[in-house]
């Protein structure tokens, strides 16, 4: 997907939950109005403790939105970029 | 999206309470939150000493930041379970935020390291005396907090347990019609008998999402990964389906929790037509616990269940 899009609309877009997820762009939180443009680079970190699935399912880390598309750069699972970010 | 209260940029938006919060007006409100669960719920006065029971995860610590902010004198336990790859690094978490945030405050940290007392980690424990190692581990928390908080004579001990903890174990408690464990959804918990810590959960009218929203607008770096031992469980089900309910039906949870609350409290209070007023918790503690055999912490047996997985764990080796 292409932005500029709001961070409401990219969690819809990766079937994650508003609730169960914050979206954070360099050490700011975006609120779900916000646009997220081409260049963006933002993490999506799951809020919900006590338990846990695979987090590539959740759409959980590291995401660059760009004019061919959005891609996950990097899961929490494995999330030494998505820790520095934080 | 605009401040609710002072009109600037917001960093975050709460629909179940149709506002909008910058960062600092969004960290008065989790402080004024807590501050009223503690006076509302008499969990404690200024001058209590508390012991915080802290993960590394963002509840526990930020209640630790919370609670040392709005003055009070708070201590906490991190219990060292020897998981591989996720102990070392919760526990270098916990580490850095008593070195930055917490002993300059004047506080302290005791950890307990289940290797050294238990004589192995979490995992071979769990083997050993044949249960789940989720069960293995509240099990040795539950006993290890509460025998801190008494030996050392703290006044009560506090967990990082949110809204959503308590509105996802209230819908499995309900789901499987497990009125037993109802008494035990309180907020507070008192010291009923001897040898038991009062239990107070000051973060119950806080959001998952709001306390991982303060962690990083407060900068408190915390584990985001799970702990690798808990995947598959019932309670993220439970959260995940009160979440979709959440997102399109703003105050689910809260409604849900909190009619259970002002239920109980008014059953408890008058007691209803045709039917015996509850017993209190604190009397029904005093008649069915009495102290352990071999170590004295209340218990409904003759010997309580640390102590006898203990033994288990001892004969398995």
């Amino acid at each position: 997907m292409k932005g500029p899009k709001k961070a409401r609309d990219l969690l819809r877009e990766l079937n994650l939950v508003v609730e169960a997820h914050l979206v954070i762009r360099g050490d700011e939180l975006v609120t779900e109005d916000d646009l997220l443009t081409d260049g963006d680079q933002v993490e999506i970190r799951p809020v919900i403790s006590g338990g846990s699935i695979e987090p590539q399912a959740r759409g959980n880390g590291l995401w660059a939105i760009g004019k061919s598309g959005v891609a996950l750069l990097q899961t929490h699972s494995l999330s030494p970029v998505a820790n520095r970010l934080a | 999206m605009n401040c609710t209260k002072c009109k600037t940029k917001a960093v975050i938006d709460l629909p179940r309470h149709n506002a909008a919060f910058c960062r600092p007006c969004f960290t008065t409100y989790v402080h004024d939150q807590t501050a009223y669960a503690i006076k509302h719920a008499r969990m404690f006065g200024p001058d209590d000493r508390i012991l915080v029971a802290v993960s590394g995860g963002k509840d526990s610590l930020a209640l630790w930041d919370v609670l040392l902010k709005l003055g009070y004198k708070a201590d906490a336990l991190y219990v060292d379970l020897g998981i591989p790859g996720y102990s070392a690094k919760s526990h270098e978490k916990v580490e850095r935020f008593a070195d930055t945030v917490a002993r300059p405050k004047g506080a302290t940290l005791h950890t307990h390291t289940v290797q050294e007392e238990e004589g192995a980690g979490i995992k071979e424990l769990s083997n050993l005396v044949h249960r789940p190692t989720c069960a293995t581990c509240g099990t040795i928390k539950r006993y290890q907090f509460n025998r801190t908080a008494v030996e050392q004579d703290y006044d009560v001990m506090a967990t990082g347990h949110n809204l959503d903890d308590e509105a996802a174990r209230l819908l499995g408690n309900v789901l499987h019609w497990q009125e037993e464990y109802l008494d035990k959804q309180s907020p507070t918990l008192p010291a009923s008998v001897e040898g038991f810590a009062k239990k107070v959960k000051p973060l119950y009218r806080l959001s998952e999402r709001e306390l991982a929203a303060y962690a990083v607008l407060n900068k408190i770096d915390y584990i985001v990964e799970e702990c690798p031992m808990a995947k598959g469980s019932k309670m993220l089900l439970y959260k995940e389906a009160l979440n979709r309910l959440e997102t399109d039906s703003p105050g689910t949870k809260h409604r849900f929790y909190f009619g259970f609350l002002d239920k109980q409290a008014l059953r408890q209070g008058s007691g209803q037509a045709g039917a015996t007023a509850p017993q209190s918790m604190a009397e029904k503690d005093r008649a069915s616990l009495h102290p352990c055999n071999t170590c004295g912490q209340p218990t409904t047996g003759e010997i309580c269940s640390y102590c006898k997985m203990m033994a288990r764990a001892k004969v398995g080796k």
